[in-house]
């Protein structure tokens, strides 16, 4: 401490004897007369020192920084300090430059070699390479410029490289591990070869760790996150050479994310703390502790496995304190069965279903999942189709199922998007109205448009909208969606409560017409 | 034993500490409010705060900013512990960006000074160590000179440029692909 002060102080001498000369200087070259630097008034109050210009620097992106270099030593020195380097064809003005793939690769090499030079030695605490576009980029231009920027205050390191690297490039673990090991705070990697061995070292101060298309195996990531104990948040895609993941005992991690990882075909996680688990991917076996802590959980099943029923199933077992969760299922043979045990935390439920996958699957059974979950204040359920093949409630509208023993008292918001006119859409909607006591809104949408994760709706109908950008439908599409509407008016009308608010949303009127085609005549 | 404990707890939270401005003002401030200050709060632990702190490099209309952000700050540091725990609860989130817009408010108006005293708050921030408020009044600066030429920054923070053509030069051909 007291030799940051001292240096401090010295520095602050220093920048009084430089101002001095700056104050000569100027008065000097006012008497030359430039009309420019005499013509204004200029601001005279205190001066700062070098390290604060050079902090200020750092607060501005590097290419900002990089423009204004030339204002004096200070601001030249502040610059090839600067802390920050993001290196992508953007931030090196590469993207307009129109020429062959072999010189953008060439121009980001010499750019990014002379600039790394220049940072030789300064503390780089950020760098990043994005250099997925440079098919033609040498690895040992690679090694040298990691072998610069890579050195003790480290704190993130991301690198993207060309897709042939995955194969082909072996990333330097030993730069990583021992005193740099010490800072590194984020690790990004996508497209390499990583391979930690025993006794690698830990990474003390590592709390992101996101590996994406990284060839590892299950083996090499197990030491490098036993080694990693202060992780907080591991993202793991497409690692297709991981069959079983195991967490070890990482008393930070809070949020897990693996996806994309084919061959993957057990998680287990002795993580005690982890509290978000998101998984995309074909079901697997399953495990997240003895004690599971999961409050927040998505999983994308994207195989045919009749997910709902695993999860209506396996879940209250797995994830019992859940509070948040999302499914999506891409197609379900079977109904979905009654749950053995509660989902007794959950508050918020999203469940998405592809209706063309899972022809015959009863819409009523997903009362299923209302049963499963006392304290359930939110449900949404989407509906994703474009083959429109079920029993509609047009054809046959004979018994009309009810449930009325089960009640859902905590139930106050309920979204269906995608809404249709099947028999047993109707019946389950018809369940909810009559059996959710505390119903406050209920918002049937005959359109489900993922992109529109806020639920604006139309862009017809809302101002904050630009005009088209609703998703497009098939004529089938718009057809049924005129359909769910008049069932909606033959089946719903008159049965709201009124202490329910009814939100219907149609067709826009701008990006959902007839195609001539059909030959629809109005 | 337990009660005797927040007993203490509250003494702490209420202990007074006394700057001491360049120009001889005193200011009365909370322990929480001073040890946002990293180089009060090492003071504070060496035990060195009887008597006042001396600040001789603050001047009062300074030190008065300083705290007024201190205290401010303070507070949220305070709010933000306080509700961490239930940090899944959609009321609290919400009580915490009222919260935060609140203090994002503060920061705005905080910042609309003229240039000598953002200058005086940079190295007073700066010399007291309180890494937000340097943040903050650093940000301002460096949004201040963004898109602009070298020449119009030197214009308006009085910087001289002590750079010889030729190295004017050099460095224009080095940082080249960032004008491009």
């Amino acid at each position: 401490m007291g030799t940051q002060q001292r240096e401090r102080r010295r520095r602050r001498h220093r920048h009084r004897v430089q101002s001095r000369d700056e104050s000569l200087t100027s008065t000097h070259k006012a008497k030359k007369g430039n009309p420019l630097r005499v013509k204004r008034s200029r601001y005279s109050g205190p001066n700062l020192p070098e390290d604060i210009w050079c902090h200020i620097h750092s607060l501005l992106p590097m290419r900002d920084s990089a423009r204004i270099a030339s204002v004096s030593h200070t601001f030249l020195r502040s610059w090839r300090h600067h802390p920050n380097l993001i290196f992508t064809k953007e931030t090196l003005g590469l993207k307009r430059i129109a020429c062959e793939e072999g010189d953008i690769s060439r121009a980001f090499t010499s750019e990014v070699d002379q600039i790394l030079k220049k940072h030789s030695g300064t503390g780089v605490k950020t760098l990043e390479l994005d250099i997925f576009g440079c098919r033609y980029l040498k690895s040992y231009h690679l090694n040298a410029w990691l072998q610069i920027a890579v050195t003790p205050g480290i704190e993130s390191l991301t690198l993207e490289l060309p897709l042939k690297y995955e194969e082909g490039y072996n990333f330097p673990c030993s730069l990583l591990f021992g005193a740099n090991g010490n800072s590194i705070q984020h690790l990004h990697l996508t497209h390499c070869a990583l391979h930690p061995t025993v006794g690698i070292g830990c990474l003390r101060s590592l709390t992101k760790l996101y590996l994406n298309k990284v060839h590892i195996t299950g083996e090499e990531l197990r030491y490098l996150l036993s080694n990693s104990f202060s992780l907080e948040q591991f993202e793991l895609s497409y690692c297709s050479e991981i069959i079983c993941l195991e967490i070890p005992c990482l008393e930070r991690l809070s949020c897990l994310t693996v996806s994309h990882t084919t061959r993957l075909q057990m998680i287990e996680s002795k993580a005690p703390n982890l509290s978000a688990f998101v998984f995309d991917g074909d079901l697997l076996q399953l495990s997240l502790g003895q004690s599971s802590q999961v409050k927040k959980l998505s999983m994308d099943c994207t195989n045919e496995s009749n997910f709902l029923c695993y999860a209506i199933t396996n879940l209250p077992y797995i994830v019992p304190e859940v509070e948040t969760m999302y499914l999506s299922s891409i197609g379900e043979k079977v109904n979905t069965p009654m749950a053995a045990a509660k989902f007794l935390h959950l508050k918020y439920l999203e469940v998405y279903l592809d209706a063309d996958l899972s022809i015959g699957y009863d819409y009523l059974s997903l009362v299923s999942f209302l049963d499963a979950s006392p304290v359930l204040e939110t449900f949404l359920f989407g509906v994703d189709q474009s083959d429109m093949i079920f029993d509609s409630v047009f054809a046959d509208a004979s018994h009309m199922r009810q449930m009325p023993e089960h009640k859902h008292d905590s139930l106050k918001n309920v979204t269906i998007l995608g809404f249709f006119s099947a028999k047993s859409m109707i019946e389950l909607t018809c369940h909810i109205l009559e059996n959710s006591t505390s119903l406050e809104c209920i918002t049937l949408d005959m359109v489900l448009d993922r992109d529109d994760k806020d639920h604006f709706g139309r862009c017809s109908v809302n101002p904050t909208l630009k005009i088209g950008q609703c998703p497009s439908l098939t004529d089938e599409m718009i057809l049924e969606a005129h359909n769910a509407l008049m069932a909606i008016e033959i089946y719903f009308m008159g049965k709201v409560p009124s202490a329910v608010k009814l939100d219907i949303r149609g067709l826009c009127c701008h990006c959902h017409k007839f195609h001539e085609s059909l030959g629809f005549a109005a | 034993m337990a009660s005797a404990g927040s007993g203490d707890e509250k003494a702490a939270a209420a202990a007074m500490i006394t700057l001491i401005s360049s120009d001889n003002e005193k200011f009365e401030v909370t322990e929480a409010t001073a040890t946002l200050s990293q180089t009060i709060r090492h003071m504070i632990e060496d035990g060195c705060t009887d008597g006042g702190v001396p600040l001789p490099n603050v001047t009062s209309k300074i030190l008065a900013r300083v705290i007024e952000y201190c205290k401010k700050h303070a507070t949220a540091a305070a709010g933000e512990e306080g509700s961490s725990s239930s940090f899944s609860d959609a009321a609290f989130l919400e009580v915490d960006r009222a919260f935060l817009e609140e203090l994002e408010e503060f920061d705005d108006a905080f910042l609309e000074v003229d240039r000598a005293t953002l200058f005086d708050l940079i190295l007073a921030a700066n010399y007291l160590d309180i890494k937000g408020l340097l943040n903050l009044t650093c940000q301002k600066v460096a949004d201040s000179v963004k898109g602009k030429t070298p020449e119009q920054i030197r214009e308006m923070y009085n910087i001289v440029n002590d750079l010889t053509p030729e190295e004017e030069a050099e460095i224009r051909r080095e940082t080249q692909w960032a004008f491009e």
